[in-house]
């Protein structure tokens, strides 16, 4: 087992050091100049241009400054924001937990309501009612998350009154936790909304799957309660696939959720993302992307291990 | 019949406890209420700020927040006229080549230190040292021994002493009548500051939590969320009529629906919005005719492009009222100017280029426009009223047999491409206004990148001239006779072809009183309710 996650540890960083090089040579083949991105137009000149690009280090040859950034890295140290020059773990550390937040509790919503449903449209396959959480779930896929995200805003914000518009918490109020919570409904809503409908699918035909199988059947013929059987025979095997889908949406979530942060100004890894590319601040986007490749890494890594856990079929040696 | 009760009861508890937790948090209130007493003025922006360091950013959005903080030497009336701030007063010499600031002893840090000349001088050092990025060095050029030290062949600057500590002497090598516009900018403290090396001043604590004499103080700043401010009572201006400010960052949908709410008190509005906020109570609406400008900049380096009669017909050839009235809804100008403050310097004798297609072609046809030729577009995304003209201009350009592609992508990429010159046409929104010497940076001869922002290589030796005579002459009349030629010129020549000049649209809480909006744009006045943010009362 330990020698199976030391394998797997191995393979990652080299795969993960070779994707930072990809990402170095992407970034700065990009048109656009960080250093023209910071001088107000009026403010222009030369002189003012030149002092800017050694200031940040572009007068330098690429494979200097990737090699730099490298060496840096091993002391930990992610580098400095082109913009304000804050240290890039600083600058992507405090999007973290915002990120966590949202994507934590979409993916807790949508786990509370997926299996269930998922179970329900499985074991009443074809029923009325499972035609109707089809239709649902197609209707959270198939919509737009800006526009479900605008009409969570007016409905619920604007004519109802109940919830905040957007942000993280109300000016002045950022202590309360009940305050967090209020701001944190919609946008954990309509980012789970859509993890919802697609692990809903997947919970279906899981299931669907598995009462196919022979041990329920003997289950069944044992002339076990239908509780047992569901939530016990079936249920345990049917939710080994849905470790997957979730696992890799994590990582997926914390740098896709770009559209439910904006509408809801949230300050997570998305909007981050955005900022940085809108200034060109390359220092900080290579941070987001070493976080989420390393994420991507844990994620996986972590469903395998949960496969063990769930499934004593399975076995790393 | 047990499956059927099995699930029964799964759904049950399902849509249960969604619910119960739905209603749970909805029903409880916002916290932090603040004492009813407390006089707060909520206000929304687009964007967060860049930075808190005024050395190492100067966009519109980062300076509004300073303009809260950190203090300047003068500040700007509503007439544009130069009025006391940390300086009481200041004396120029007759030949126009020394400056003289005297420094009110009432001028005090947060801290209570007094604000001093070697903060100032302090400041102007590291605005021009290359450690800091030199980010102004520009408006500083004109001062003695500037160029020495930014080098790095001198330790100081021998234009700048400062006799005692409330006077600050800056000698120019050659009289500069914009020169209070080019140092209008913001002091940091030498007691916290002076000891820092210019390369290590980004990555201070100062910036985290800094310590200004402006009208409010930095309370807390939520990265991408909000700032909260506090009066400063030792402001020299005066306190403000508010006790606590927000700044509020956000997207233009997000704060409209926080000023419907009433959460906001002062934010911005989309033009096609207008209508709908005018029937909302408690509220008004401030249309207001701003100075940026949006061009249509031409390739003058291009040699098809090099006939000013090609740019004139572009000119005729463009519906532009018809650009502010359908993508601005009314809510907007047609110019023909290339700057519309300060007023003394605008010419009233400018030809108006009406929409005249025929004109149009009749010029390009006299300048032998080859109809074969297809001219690129380059259009920066992030407005809508840029990306929505885009078309306009292509079918208005076609209709007289001008092909045109049109070539959309994010801003920093059509900056790079406008700077190095690959383009024929792009748009981009100028905010000229403090001094007509600013817009020396798009069309003076030597400006072309690197240096400025001549990105057509426009050139005109008269133009060269007026704009070197209006920096030197120090009398107002004279300049104001110089820069109408030199506007005059630039309508005929067309360097770039102004557009149109969309209003400056804010909603505002009837309960904010003492609005007084200012048209011009300034450092740190994106906001022209927030121009005079000490008057502004919050009434209950």
């Amino acid at each position: 087992m330990l020698a199976y996650v030391g394998r797997r540890l191995l393979s990652s960083i080299l795969l993960i050091l070779g994707l930072t090089v990809v990402t170095f040579i992407i970034l700065n083949a990009m048109p656009g100049d960080p250093a023209e991105m910071m001088i107000s137009p009026l403010h222009m000149s030369q002189e003012a241009y030149q002092a800017k690009r050694e200031l940040l280090g572009l007068d330098r040859p690429l494979p200097v400054r990737y090699v730099n950034w490298l060496s840096e890295l091993s002391h930990g140290n992610l580098g400095y924001s082109y913009v304000d020059g804050r240290p890039v773990l600083e600058r992507v550390g405090e999007r973290l937990m915002p990120s966590l937040q949202l994507v934590l509790g979409a993916l807790l919503v949508a786990i509370l309501v997926s299996v269930p449903l998922g179970i329900i449209a499985a074991v009443r396959k074809n029923s009325r009612l499972d035609y109707t959480l089809t239709g649902f779930t197609l209707f959270c896929i198939s919509i737009p998350s800006f526009f479900l995200g605008l009409l969570a805003i007016y409905v619920l914000a604007l004519k109802l009154d109940i919830l905040p518009v957007g942000g993280m918490y109300s000016l002045g109020g950022s202590g309360d936790i009940l305050d967090r919570l209020r701001h944190l409904v919609m946008p954990v809503l309509v980012l789970g909304l859509m993890q919802t409908a697609v692990l809903t699918r997947y919970m279906r035909s899981s299931m669907l799957e598995v009462l196919n199988q022979d041990f329920i059947r003997t289950a069944r013929a044992k002339g076990l309660r239908e509780r047992l059987v569901l939530f016990k025979h079936a249920l345990r095997n049917a939710i080994i696939p849905i470790i997957t889908v979730v696992a890799v949406s994590v990582p997926q979530l914390f740098g896709g959720a770009v559209i439910t942060e904006q509408i809801f100004q949230w300050p997570g890894i998305g909007s981050l993302t955005l900022e940085a590319l809108a200034a060109r601040d390359y220092p900080i986007l290579m941070g987001i992307n070493l976080l989420l490749a390393l994420m991507v890494f844990v994620c996986n890594l972590a469903a395998d291990l949960l496969y063990a856990a769930v499934d004593p079929r399975i076995r790393y040696d | 019949m047990a499956k059927r009760n099995a699930l029964r009861s799964l759904l049950a508890s399902v849509l249960v406890g969604l619910l119960m937790s739905a209603l749970l948090i909805a029903g409880c209130s916002g916290g932090g209420q603040r004492a009813a007493a407390e006089k707060v003025l909520k206000v929304g922006m687009w964007s967060p700020p860049k930075s808190l360091n005024p050395l190492a950013v100067d966009d519109a959005y980062s300076t509004q927040l300073f303009d809260f903080i950190y203090p300047k030497l003068f500040r700007f009336d509503h007439s544009l006229e130069p009025v006391p701030y940390l300086a009481t007063s200041w004396d120029i010499t007759p030949d126009g080549k020394t400056y003289t600031f005297h420094l009110s002893p009432d001028a005090v840090w947060e801290d209570g230190e007094p604000v001093t000349s070697a903060d100032v001088a302090m400041t102007l050092r590291l605005m021009a040292d290359k450690g800091t990025g030199a980010l102004l060095y520009t408006n500083l050029q004109s001062i003695v021994g500037i160029a020495a030290y930014h080098d790095g062949t001198a330790g100081s600057i021998s234009g700048i002493t400062t006799p005692d500590v409330s006077t600050v002497v800056i000698n120019l090598k050659e009289p500069n009548a914009a020169f209070l516009g080019n140092i209008y900018y913001y002091i940091l403290p030498e007691h916290i500051l002076g000891d820092v090396a210019a390369a290590d001043i980004d990555q201070n604590p100062y910036f985290k939590a800094p310590v200004g004499a402006g009208p409010f103080k930095l309370v807390k700043y939520e990265t991408g969320q909000y700032a909260e401010f506090a009066a400063n009572d030792k402001c020299v201006l005066g306190r403000p009529k508010v006790d606590r400010l927000y700044l509020q960052f956000g997207n233009q949908d997000a704060l409209m629906a926080s000023l419907e709410k009433g959460e906001l008190d002062v934010a911005p509005i989309a033009a096609g919005d207008v209508e709908r906020f005018k029937d909302i109570k408690k509220l008004s609406v401030i249309s207001e005719p701003s100075v940026s400008i949006q061009m249509l900049h031409v390739n003058s380096a291009k040699p098809y492009l090099a006939d000013k009669r090609v740019r004139q017909a572009f000119a005729y050839a463009l519906d532009r009222q018809g650009i502010v009235d359908t993508l601005l809804e009314g809510q907007g100008t047609v110019v023909d100017s290339h700057y519309l403050s300060p007023e003394w310097a605008v010419s009233s004798n400018l030809k108006h280029y009406d929409y005249n297609p025929d004109k149009a072609k009749q010029l390009l046809s006299e300048a032998g426009w080859d109809s074969s030729r297809e001219i690129v577009l380059r259009v920066p995304t992030g407005d809508k009223a840029r990306e929505g003209s885009a078309p306009i201009i292509k079918a208005g350009l076609e209709s007289v047999g001008v092909k045109v592609k049109i070539e959309m992508a994010d801003f920093p990429t059509v900056l790079k491409a406008a700077r190095s010159g690959d383009f024929d046409l792009t748009i981009i929104g100028w905010p000229f206004g403090l001094d007509p010497d600013m817009t020396s940076i798009g069309f003076e001869s030597k400006n072309v990148p690197l240096n400025g922002w001549n990105i057509g290589h426009y050139a005109n030796d008269r133009v060269d001239e007026l704009l070197a005579q209006g920096r030197l002459t120090t009398s107002l009349d004279e300049r104001r006779r110089i820069y109408h030629e030199y506007q005059e010129i630039l309508n005929e020549d067309l360097p770039w072809i102004p557009l149109f000049c969309p209003n400056n649209i804010f909603g505002v809480s009837d309960k904010v009183t003492g609005v007084n909006p200012i048209t011009y744009y300034v450092w740190g006045q994106m906001n022209p309710v927030l121009w005079n943010v000490n008057e502004l009362e919050v009434t209950q």
